[in-house]
């Protein structure tokens, strides 16, 4: 598919000599027909895990390049989720715990402005007040931790807020449920019901959740890097695809793919820990 | 002697379509040793009474207006939060009318008993898990140990029930309430169940208030009866009095409904013409009044006064015109 946008790794203002093009293509095996070239690559990273050398950087490989940025994508999405279920489980229980009160009412409004923010503005609100106008932290850039501040709570915000919601209504579920009715008649105490008895059920829907919420933060953080200036994978994609540097936004894709993928795995094991009526064969 | 008295006692809903009024002065005393069957229709206030004796009631939107419960000398009404959970699971204990979610799914059975013991008693570990698998043994179990260690889906409905049962007899209760424990289960588990309900009451004399629509029920189980109406008491008696010596008009409709042979099994009874009472209607007149063959004008006017059928004031109820109390059934 990347290769169907027009233009070439290669096509640059100043032309290269046809004869330097033509050594060039035959290095990345662009002169052969695509399927080969498909074949070729496939083969390549499925048995020797390697993503090809760079069609923009010749001297460096995927590998390395994805390499050398994993660390501030993986930072940011990290603290994204930290962010997000800190925030969002907090405001989750609290309104569960307090339902059609006040502390039901405020964190479920909040969530509600929080979905419909889009990333972007989000990101401009924050920089502006806690960084242009309060001066308190870095709007680009991640020289220190503070520079993964604003964009770690723009990335999760939005997660923030349906991980509030979906807590909220897990633990309300189970709340009403006849074995939480059980376990007053038994007289065990508050903490207990809660802690023992409801967060586990409680908790579910928001796991399975967590699949897609780490892909879309995966996702969400190729903007958010753009915007914030952090030199990451998702930064790395874009100018790749700008630079038709095939390899290395094939490289991205895939290793985006994979990190999904695992992430629903592990979602899956997760879930089938916390619930015993879930068995793996 | 009384074990439980319950005096006056008002418990209201506050919904969106009113005041739901769903126990309206209600007066009831529990025997020790005794087992009590509570009969009536549905929403005749049956398992709201027994929540508030175990302080069980959501508030909001549930309301105590008045009321006392007497626990031998102490009123349960009166008792703060940590003081109930201190009497609930331990002095009184009550099982649901539906095993199959009742038990927590995420919890394994050994964790569900064990807890018990866990906050009511000084027991070590091993004490309770010992306890656990003697009751567990008692109730006729089979193979207690495996149960023990199973999770509640790995058990049919009536495993579970017995679970249910085992869990409120750890700390040998001195009330045990059953709320229409057997609806959910199968015939043959019924009697099962009921069966070991009579063995407990007879074993331990634990006092049982046992909740049913099911007058056969009451007929095999229990020494006394009383008949709830619009969240009040209609009569009340010994077996034998509302069976044979039957006086309030709603009890009799309720024999009538008892299904004869010839009736097929499922087939869902109603032969008292007329819809439960409205209760957000609260008043001064006899909540069977709209459906009763022998309604007259001081009915829709008063709530009749309590009425004692025999000497010793051990069969009452509430009517002015009562059915004459011979041979009926
Ligand atoms: N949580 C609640 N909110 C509002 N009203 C309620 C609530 N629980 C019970 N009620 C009302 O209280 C009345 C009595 O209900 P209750 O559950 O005691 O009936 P019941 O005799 O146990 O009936 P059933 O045989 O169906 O179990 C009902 O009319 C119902 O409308
Ligand atoms: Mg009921």
């Amino acid at each position: 598919m990347v290769k169907l946008a027009p233009g070439g790794p290669f096509s640059r203002e100043r032309a290269f000599p046809p004869e330097v093009l033509k050594k060039l293509e035959e290095k990345y095996d662009l002169d052969k027909p695509i399927y080969t070239q498909y074949w070729l690559y496939m083969k390549r990273v499925v048995f020797e895990f390697d993503l090809g050398p760079s069609t923009r950087y010749a001297d460096r490989s995927v590998n390395e390049l994805i390499a050398t940025k994993v660390r501030y994508s993986m930072t940011l999405g990290f603290g994204a989720m930290v962010f997000a279920l800190l925030l969002g489980i907090t405001a989750g229980l609290t309104a569960s715990l307090n339902h059609n009160k006040f502390l039901d009412y405020a964190p479920m409004g909040m969530a509600m402005v929080g979905v419909s923010v889009p990333d972007f503005v989000m990101a401009y609100i924050l920089m502006i007040i806690f960084g242009l106008s309060l001066n308190w932290l870095p709007v680009a850039g991640v020289e220190s931790w503070q520079g993964y501040v604003l964009p770690c709570i723009t990335l999760g915000f939005v997660y923030a807020a349906s991980i509030s919601r979906l807590t909220r209504g897990g633990m309300l579920e189970i709340l009403g449920q006849d074995f939480i009715r059980t376990a007053k008649a038994k007289g065990l105490p508050k903490h207990v019901i809660l802690l023992r008895h409801s967060l586990r059920g409680g908790l579910l829907p928001l796991v399975s959740y967590l699949g897609p919420a780490s892909a879309g933060i995966l996702t969400g953080s190729i903007v958010v890097e753009e915007i914030f200036l952090i030199p990451g994978i998702g930064k790395l994609l874009i100018e790749s695809a700008t630079n038709r540097d095939y390899t290395l936004a094939l490289g991205c894709v895939i290793v985006f793919a994979l990190l999904i993928l695992v992430f629903n795995m592990v979602v899956d094991l997760v879930y089938g820990f916390l619930d015993p009526r879930v068995k793996y064969e | 002697m009384a074990i439980l008295k319950v005096s006056d006692l008002v418990v209201e809903f506050h919904t969106d379509e009113g005041i739901v009024r769903a126990v309206d002065r209600l007066n009831f005393e529990l025997e020790a040793g005794e087992v009590l069957g509570i009969v009536g229709e549905s929403g005749s206030g049956k398992s709201v009474s027994c929540l508030t004796l175990m302080g069980l009631l959501p508030i909001p939107p549930a309301k105590i207006r008045s009321g006392k419960i007497l626990f031998g000398d102490n009123d349960l009404l009166k008792y703060s939060n940590a003081e109930m959970r201190k009497i609930r699971g331990h002095e009184i204990s009550m099982i649901f009318q539906d095993p199959f979610t009742c038990l927590n799914p995420y919890l394994k059975i050994s964790t569900q008993l064990m807890e018990v013991m866990e906050f009511h008693s000084k027991k070590t570990p091993a004490e309770a898990r010992r306890r656990c698998l003697e009751v567990l043994e008692q109730l006729g179990i089979p193979d207690p140990e495996l149960r023990f260690n199973s999770y509640p889906h790995q058990l049919s409905g009536g495993l579970k029930q017995r679970i249910m049962i085992a869990m409120s007899l750890l700390l040998q209760p001195k009330i045990l309430i059953a709320d229409e424990p057997t609806t959910a289960l199968d015939v043959t588990i019924q009697a099962q169940i009921l069966d070991l309900l009579k063995q407990i009451n007879k074993d331990h004399g634990t006092s049982i208030i046992l909740i049913t629509h099911d007058m056969g029920v009451v007929a095999g189980l229990c020494d006394r009866v009383q008949v709830m109406y619009g969240g009040r008491l209609a009569e009340r008696g010994s077996s034998d009095d509302i069976f044979y010596r039957t006086r309030h008009p709603y009890t009799k409709g309720l024999l009538y409904s008892i299904p004869s042979l010839t009736v097929k099994p499922g087939d869902r009874l109603d032969p008292i013409p007329g819809a439960p009472p409205d209760l957000t209607r609260v008043g001064d007149f006899c909540a069977f009044a709209d459906r009763c063959d022998f309604v007259q004008e001081d009915c829709r006017t008063h709530r009749p006064p309590v009425t004692q059928s025999n000497e010793d004031g051990s069969h009452w109820f509430e009517c002015y015109h009562p059915v004459e109390g011979e041979k009926n059934a």
